[in-house]
């Protein structure tokens, strides 16, 4: 148990190097690793101190998993271990991007007032997903040439479609349960 | 002393010496005991060979309790001193209990609001007193059929039971003297038990509709890892709510539509959902039934209900827990489709209606082959085996996830989440505070749970006030408010004041039925730490640390002092553990951390030997200092 540093990065954690690219299996196998290790569940026997230890380090393994599984996560993270924060950082979005992003809110928004609001709603949710897809790519490629400062725009955009994904995936299980 | 630290932790020290530990299902219904016997595991029997325990609990005049199905028949000739279905009432307070009719028809203690304290004709009782109730007979049977004391329990409840329903689970079990080590989820037993006897791999749902909540959960079974990937659910809706729904439609048949159950008296209304549970039984193996029942000024009622109006009746409740179905389908990221199999769990699951609609979302793989009845408790004690150390080799793993946000109320009663639904559990999550005037020395933090934007639509788990911040200028004071979900899904949460040096951490247990003054009192010593808890507790930190040291060390020359060491080498590092062992009961901090040095340079080369006999992998890039 005592051999698992919780001060360390996550990349560290899981023993991987630091990286945008990453195998989602080899992820998940190293998560149940470390949680056979220091789960409370193993430590139900031992004394308070090793018990506080286990929740504390079983929670940190549960964040660092999370945080790495996910793409958008995991590129906030790696730009903060290189000492941005993409949330404080503001930075001018393209003029176009911003249109983009108002036409797809409108669309949206419109969606429920059209005759098949379900197939908007799934045509804006699949349209979102493509762009997600296309720009966890160019992250890759950026984080490879320590780009940052293309880095964060890409971040920023990635927060924009996943709200529309979100908002579109949300308003299609409500029209499915209403039901 | 990470290089000496190779024993499993959790392992038995004596494999062969069987630990007791059992499985308790304590449902709304119906409760059971389960233990892991040589066969594997046993529900265990009452003395007349009966496994069901009604959770039905009577008071009696002579100031006895009788609990069970002894109870149980006496519950419609004596209402009022008879509690049925007390887990409905667990961690909610008095306006919610009456607010809800379905919960029960008694008569309250008005005295504290938080508390939802019955009053029967003899003494006013708490749910956790009425569920410690059952949990003690249940204890009692376990020890008669196991024959000895039990080392702990792991008590299954709902999955999306609240924090204050859990602190309340907790809370009867200590009263009944049993020792938790762990609440399970009953969806997550039932797939432990179900994943472990047919060796499934794949995706699960469990859908589990006991006798007064519903849950669903989507998991993921891969090589001994039951992850928990969603769950959702409604704990307030199960098998009485169909009993209520039949009983009501009686009374509209027998014209007493209007007045409803207050045309009848307590006793009467106890007689008649009775009734409706058996005409609802019966109804799962014949198409009608036929029924006479004694409502009061209305005489003697018979009638008739086949299983279609059933049905009807009872349809808009299953759509509910469809719909329920799909929310945690989509929290989980998975299709109706992708579902390999599903369990089902909880004696309402015997409505062949409810088999049908659940095939029906999920195509037709609902599996049954485990009693629906025993499954949760079978499930809690193959875990409990496990936590009480009798497995050391098992690879069972169970991942499961908090099933309510997490949040604080912020300006205008709105809640900012902190730990979303469906997180992973242990999880932590740390909030930063300040202070918004010069000279603040106290902040207000409200913790809620729910999904809702707004505080007054969730839950109200704690208010609590943060005292004792040093007086400075607005927003230089920062306050780290740690928010930990432990494995039991229960909430703890720990301050820390950071801009004066000074780190300080308490432990909060918010609750229901803890009033505001308690839970501001084991608040209040947070922050304020004087030179003396300085001292102590580097003393105390010094006297675990040494305790870490010694365990590690004598795992490890059991391990391979005989095979490592020369017999000048054990000699000098027995000297040196015996002084750590005679130094750690003394208030010497320093001499204790000299002795802990002391021995660890004894032990540095035993350490490399046994890092060179094949630990290089685990230790690589550490000394022996490290911790």
């Amino acid at each position: 148990m005592s051999d698992i540093d919780l001060t360390t990065n996550y990349f560290e954690l899981f023993q991987l190097p630091i990286g945008y690219c990453l195998k989602p299996s080899e992820l998940e196998c190293r998560y149940k690793a470390l949680q056979r290790k220091v789960h409370p569940d193993r430590f139900v026997a031992a004394d308070e101190r090793q018990q506080l230890y286990a929740v504390q380090a079983a929670s940190q393994v549960n964040s660092a998993y999370e945080t790495l599984s996910n793409p958008l996560q995991r590129a906030i993270y790696m730009l903060e271990l290189a000492g941005i924060d993409p949330v404080d950082h503001t930075v001018a979005m393209p003029m176009d991007f911003l249109a983009e992003q108002i036409e797809l809110r409108e669309q949206l928004t419109n969606a429920s007032s059209t005759s098949s609001p379900a197939t908007e709603l799934s045509k804006l949710k699949t349209h979102a997903e493509a762009c997600l897809n296309r720009l966890y790519d160019e992250l890759n490629v950026q984080f490879e040439n320590n780009d940052y400062s293309s880095a964060i725009i890409t971040v920023q955009k990635l927060q924009f479609f996943q709200k529309l994904y979100h908002e579109a995936d949300e308003r299609l299980l409500l029209l499915e349960t209403e039901c | 002393m990470s290089l000496l630290q190779i024993a499993e932790p959790g392992q038995s020290k004596t494999p062969h010496e069987q630990r007791l530990a059992v499985g308790v299902d304590l449902g709304t219904t119906n409760s059971l005991i389960a233990s892991m016997g040589s066969n594997g595991v046993e529900v265990l029997p009452d003395a007349a060979g009966g496994f069901i325990l009604p959770s039905v609990v009577r008071y009696l005049s002579d100031g006895n309790v009788e609990v069970g199905l002894n109870a149980k028949l006496m519950s419609a000739d004596d209402p009022g001193n008879t509690i049925v279905s007390v887990k409905r009432l667990m961690g909610h307070s008095l306006a919610e209990v009456q607010a809800d009719e379905t919960r029960g028809f008694y008569v309250y203690d008005q005295i504290d609001p938080s508390v939802s304290r019955i009053k029967t004709d003899y003494r006013s009782v708490t749910p956790e007193e009425v569920s410690a109730e059952i949990l003690r007979a249940l204890r009692k049977r376990a020890e008669d059929c196991l024959g000895g004391e039990l080392v702990g329990a792991v008590v299954t409840v709902p999955a999306y039971f609240d924090d204050a329903q859990r602190h309340a689970t907790k809370h009867a079990a200590t009263l009944a003297g049993l020792h938790v080590l762990r609440l399970l989820n009953e969806p997550t037993a039932a797939a432990v038990a179900y994943g472990l006897d047919q060796a499934r791999q794949g995706t699960v749902a469990v859908y589990d509709l006991g006798g007064g909540t519903f849950d669903i959960s989507i998991l993921r079974l891969e090589g001994g890892v039951f992850q928990v990937l969603s769950t959702a659910g409604d704990t307030a809706l199960g098998g009485d709510d169909l009993d209520h729904l039949i009983a009501l439609w009686i009374l509209e048949q027998a014209g007493l539509k209007e007045e409803g159950f207050s045309a009848l008296t307590a006793s009467t209304v106890r007689r008649l959902l009775n009734h409706a549970e058996e005409i609802k039984c019966l109804l799962s193996e014949q198409e009608s039934v036929q029924f006479e029942i004694d409502l009061d000024r209305v005489g003697n009622y018979s009638g008739e209900i086949d299983r279609r109006t059933f049905n009807t009746l009872i349809d808009p409740l299953i759509k509910k827990t469809l719909s329920t179905c799909r929310h945690a389908l989509h929290d989980a990221n998975v299709r109706a489709s992708e579902i390999d199999d599903v369990v089902m769990v909880g004696g309402s699951t015997r409505v062949p209606y409810v088999r049908e609609q659940v095939g029906k979302l999920f195509g037709a793989r609902v599996r049954t082959n485990i009693d629906p009845d025993k499954v949760v408790a079978i499930g809690a004690a193959i875990q409990a085996d496990i936590l009480a150390g009798n497995k050391p080799d098992s690879d069972l793993l169970l991942l499961d996830v908090a099933p309510l946000s997490l949040g604080i109320e912020t300006m205008g009663g709105l809640v900012e989440k902190i730990i979303p639904r469906n997180s992973t559990i242990p999880v932590a999550r740390a909030q930063e505070f300040t202070t918004y005037k010069d000279g603040q020395t106290a902040i207000a933090i409200h913790v809620v749970q729910g999904e809702r934007e707004m505080v007054a639509d969730c839950r109200s788990l704690a208010r609590f006030e943060l005292r004792g911040i040093p007086p400075l200028t607005a927003g230089v004071a920062r306050i780290r408010v740690t928010f930990q979900i432990d494995a039991d899904g229960v909430l703890n949460v720990s301050a820390e004041e950071r801009s004066s040096g000074v780190r300080a951490s308490v432990q909060v247990k918010p609750s229901f039925g803890l009033s505001d003054s308690e839970i501001a009192d084991m608040l209040k010593a947070s922050i304020e730490f004087s030179a003396q808890d300085k001292v102590n507790r580097g003393l105390r930190e010094q006297q675990v640390e040494a305790d870490r040291v010694l365990q590690a060390i004598d795992a490890a020359l059991t391990a391979d002092g005989e095979a490592l060491l020369s017999r000048q080498e054990r000699v000098t590092i027995d000297a040196a553990r015996l002084e750590l062992d005679k130094v750690r009961n003394g208030d010497n901090q320093l001499a204790i951390k000299a002795a802990i040095a002391d021995l660890e340079t004894a032990c540095a080369e035993f350490a490399a030997r046994r890092m060179d006999a094949g630990m290089r992998k685990v230790v690589a890039g550490r000394n022996i200092h490290e911790l």
